[in-house]
C-alpha cells in the first residue's frame, strides 16, 4: 500500500517533469525548424515543417546570416568577425580570469596558516552574504575616473576579483588535500611557487575545468555586462540582442532572426555535450563531489 | 660578512604576500571603493560641464521619495517585485524541492531530466526569449485560431503580458534550483532513509521528517538569497523589451535599476539619484535578509 501511494506520487512528478522536458524540447526543436523556414510559409503557418525535403529547406538563411550580421554602434558597423574577436577576447580571457584569481587566493588561504588567510576568508564570506543594490553606476563612475571604462581592460579587470563563492569552492578542495605530497617536494628543495604550480594545483585541477566552464558559459551568453562595461566592442550575445530586438530590414523576418540566434546557441550546446558531466558536476561549498 | 637566509616561515611570508597583492588593491578599489564611491554620489550632484561631483546633502534621496510616489514605473514596482518575489522566491523554491525528490530518489529517466532542468542554465537567455516570443505572439494565436475558432492578439501583447513573462521566468529558473536541491540531498545518508521506511514512513512524512531537516541549511540559502534579490531581480524584462517595456507598470525594482543605467551609457547625470536609490534599498534589504537567517538559524528544524 505504501509502495502504490509512492508510486503515485512519482508519477504525478514524473508527469510535471516529462511536461517541462517536453515544452523545452518544443522550443528548440520550433526554433530550429523555423530558422529553416521561408518568411512567407512561417507567416501563413508557424507551426508547419520547412517546405519539401531536408535538402530544400532554406540553409542559405545561415549563409545569410553569417554575411549580413552586423551590429551599427555609433557610427560604426560591426560586422561578424570581428564581433567573434571581441567575443573570443572576453569570453576566454574573461572565464580565465574569473576562475584563477580566486583559485591562487583560495590555495594561499588554505594552506598557510597566517592570520592575513583567515581575515581574508571571514571578509569573503560576509560579502557574499552581503546584498548590496544598485553599485553598478559607482563602478562605472570609479572606470571613468581611471580611464578604462568602455575598454577590455576595464571590462576584464572587473573579472579580476575573488569575492563569489567560487573561492569557497577552491578553499575547501585545498584544505582538502594530503599536506604529505607539499612536504614531500619541499624536503627535495622545491620552492612556495613550484609547490603550487607542479604539486598543488594539478591535484585540484577538476575544480578549475569545473569552475572555469561555468564561467566560459556564462560570458558567453552574457549581454548585459558587455552593454555596460563594453559598449563600443560588441560581442555575439550582444550582437544578438541587438538585432532580435531592433527588427530592422531582412533581420526583421522571424526565420533569419532565429538563425543568428541558433549562432549563440549551437557552440554552446556542442560544448555542453562535450562537458555535461564537468558542468553538471556537483559543486558544493564543500567542495567538489565526482 | 654575514650570510643574509631568509627563514622557511619568512619565505612562505613573502610568497603568500606577493600573491595576494594584486587581488588586494583590487578589492579595495573595486569592491570598498566603488561601495565608498556609492555613498559619496548618492549625498552630491554632478556637474556635466566640469565632471565634478558637488554635495547636496539629501536631495537626491528626496528625489528618491518622490519619484517612488510620482513615477509609474516605481510605483509598479513594488507591486511586481513582491510578485516576482513570491512567485520565484516562494512558490519556485517549493516546486524545486518537491521535483528535486525525483531525481534524489533516481527514478524513471531522472538522468534525461537532469540534462533537461540543466539546459535553461547553459542556453543564453535572449535565445529563449526570442523563441518563447514568437510562440506566444505568432503560433499560439495561430493554434487558436486554427484548432478553436478564437481569433486572438499575441500573448505578450495582451494586458496578461507580465504573467506570461513570470511563467517563463518561472519556468528558466526552475532547473538550477532542482539541481542543486537534488545533489544537497544526495549527501543523506541511506541508512537514515532505510531506518525511516522500516518504521512505516510515508513519502510525505520522509520529506517533511528526514528530508527537509537534513537540507535545511540549503533551503536556508536559497529562501536568504530570494529576500537579497527583491530588489535586484529583473524578471528578464530587459531582455524582453529593452530599455522601455510595452506597458510603463511593467517594471520590476532591479529592471528599473539597470535600464536607467543603460540609458545613462557612461553619462553621469543620474548616478547620484540611482546610487541613492541603490543605498535605500541596500539599508532595507540587508537587515532583512540577516534577520531571515537567523529566525531560520534559531527556529528551523534541526537534524537532531
Amino acid at each position: 500500500m505504501k509502495n502504490k501511494k509512492f508510486t503515485s506520487i512519482s508519477t504525478i512528478l514524473f508527469v510535471i517533469l516529462a511536461l517541462y522536458t517536453l515544452i523545452l524540447a518544443y522550443h528548440f526543436i520550433w526554433g530550429l525548424l523555423t530558422s529553416l523556414k521561408d518568411y512567407e510559409d512561417y507567416l501563413y503557418n508557424p507551426l508547419s515543417l520547412p517546405e519539401g525535403g531536408i535538402a530544400n529547406w532554406k540553409w542559405d538563411n545561415y549563409a545569410y546570416v553569417f554575411q549580413k550580421f552586423a551590429v551599427k554602434i555609433g557610427g560604426k558597423q560591426f560586422k561578424l568577425p570581428e564581433i567573434l574577436l571581441n567575443t573570443v577576447i572576453y569570453v576566454v580571457l574573461g572565464s580565465f580570469i574569473c576562475t584563477i584569481v580566486p583559485y591562487v587566493v583560495a590555495y594561499v588561504t588554505a594552506r598557510y596558516n597566517f592570520w592575513f588567510c583567515k581575515v581574508i576568508n571571514a571578509f569573503v564570506i560576509v560579502v557574499i552574504a552581503l546584498p548590496i543594490v544598485g553599485g553598478t553606476p559607482a563602478v562605472i563612475s570609479v572606470l571613468n575616473t581611471l580611464n578604462l571604462y568602455d575598454s577590455f581592460f576595464g571590462a576584464l579587470l572587473l573579472k579580476f576579483s575573488f569575492l563569489n563563492m567560487y573561492y569557497l569552492v577552491f578553499f575547501a578542495a585545498f584544505q582538502n588535500l594530503p599536506r604529505e605530497y607539499q612536504e614531500a617536494a619541499e624536503i627535495d628543495g622545491a620552492g612556495e611557487l613550484a609547490v603550487m604550480i607542479k604539486i598543488m594545483f594539478p591535484m585540484a585541477y577538476k575544480a578549475f575545468l569545473t569552475v572555469f566552464l561555468i564561467f566560459f558559459v556564462d560570458l558567453w551568453n552574457d549581454y548585459q555586462g558587455p552593454i555596460l562595461y563594453l559598449y563600443s566592442y560588441p560581442v555575439l550575445a550582444r550582437g544578438v540582442y541587438n538585432i532580435t530586438n531592433n527588427y530592422a530590414g531582412e533581420f526583421s523576418k522571424t526565420p533569419i532572426m532565429l538563425c543568428a540566434c541558433m549562432m549563440l546557441f549551437v557552440p554552446i550546446m556542442i560544448i555542453f555535450s562535450i562537458f555535461s558531466k564537468q558542468l553538471m558536476g556537483n559543486i558544493s561549498m564543500g567542495g567538489l563531489k565526482e | 660578512m654575514k650570510d643574509f637566509k631568509i627563514s622557511n616561515k619568512n619565505k612562505k611570508l613573502i610568497f603568500a604576500l606577493v600573491i595576494l597583492i594584486l587581488p588586494i588593491i583590487h578589492v579595495c578599489v573595486f569592491y570598498i571603493g566603488v561601495n565608498f564611491k556609492q555613498i559619496l554620489i548618492a549625498f552630491s550632484e554632478y556637474n556635466i560641464v566640469s565632471n565634478v561631483y558637488s554635495f547636496n546633502g539629501l536631495e537626491n534621496f528626496k528625489e528618491v521619495f518622490r519619484k517612488m510616489t510620482e513615477e509609474v514605473a516605481l510605483r509598479s514596482s513594488l507591486k511586481n517585485s513582491t510578485i516576482v518575489f513570491l512567485t520565484i522566491g516562494g512558490l519556485g523554491n517549493f516546486l524545486s524541492l518537491v521535483l528535486s525528490v525525483y531525481i534524489y530518489k533516481k527514478r524513471f529517466l531522472h538522468g534525461f531530466f537532469k540534462i533537461a532542468l540543466f539546459l535553461p542554465h547553459v542556453i543564453s537567455i535572449v535565445v529563449l526569449v526570442v523563441i518563447f516570443r514568437f510562440i506566444c505572439n505568432d503560433a499560439v494565436p495561430y493554434v487558436a485560431n486554427e484548432l478553436f475558432g478564437i481569433s486572438m492578439e499575441g500573448l505578450l501583447y495582451t494586458d496578461k503580458a507580465f504573467n506570461v513573462i513570470l511563467f517563463f521566468a518561472l519556468f528558466t529558473t526552475l532547473g538550477t534550483s532542482v539541481l542543486m536541491y537534488s545533489s544537497a540531498m544526495s549527501g543523506i545518508s541511506e541508512s537514515i532513509i532505510e531506518a525511516a521506511e522500516i518504521d512505516g514512513f510515508n513519502y510525505i512524512q520522509e520529506f517533511w521528517f528526514i528530508i527537509i531537516p537534513m537540507i535545511f541549511p540549503t533551503i536556508k540559502t536559497f529562501i536568504v538569497i530570494a529576500f537579497a534579490a527583491y530588489f535586484t531581480n529583473q524578471m528578464h524584462l530587459f531582455t524582453f523589451y529593452g530599455n522601455r517595456p510595452d506597458n510603463p507598470s511593467y517594471y520590476t525594482y532591479g529592471y528599473y535599476l539597470y535600464s536607467k543605467v543603460v540609458i545613462a551609457n557612461g553619462n553621469e547625470t543620474t548616478y547620484p539619484m540611482l546610487s541613492a536609490m541603490g543605498i535605500l534599498f541596500t539599508v532595507i534589504i540587508v537587515p532583512i535578509t540577516f534577520t531571515i537567517k537567523r529566525v531560520m538559524d534559531k527556529y528551523g528544524p534541526s537534524v537532531d
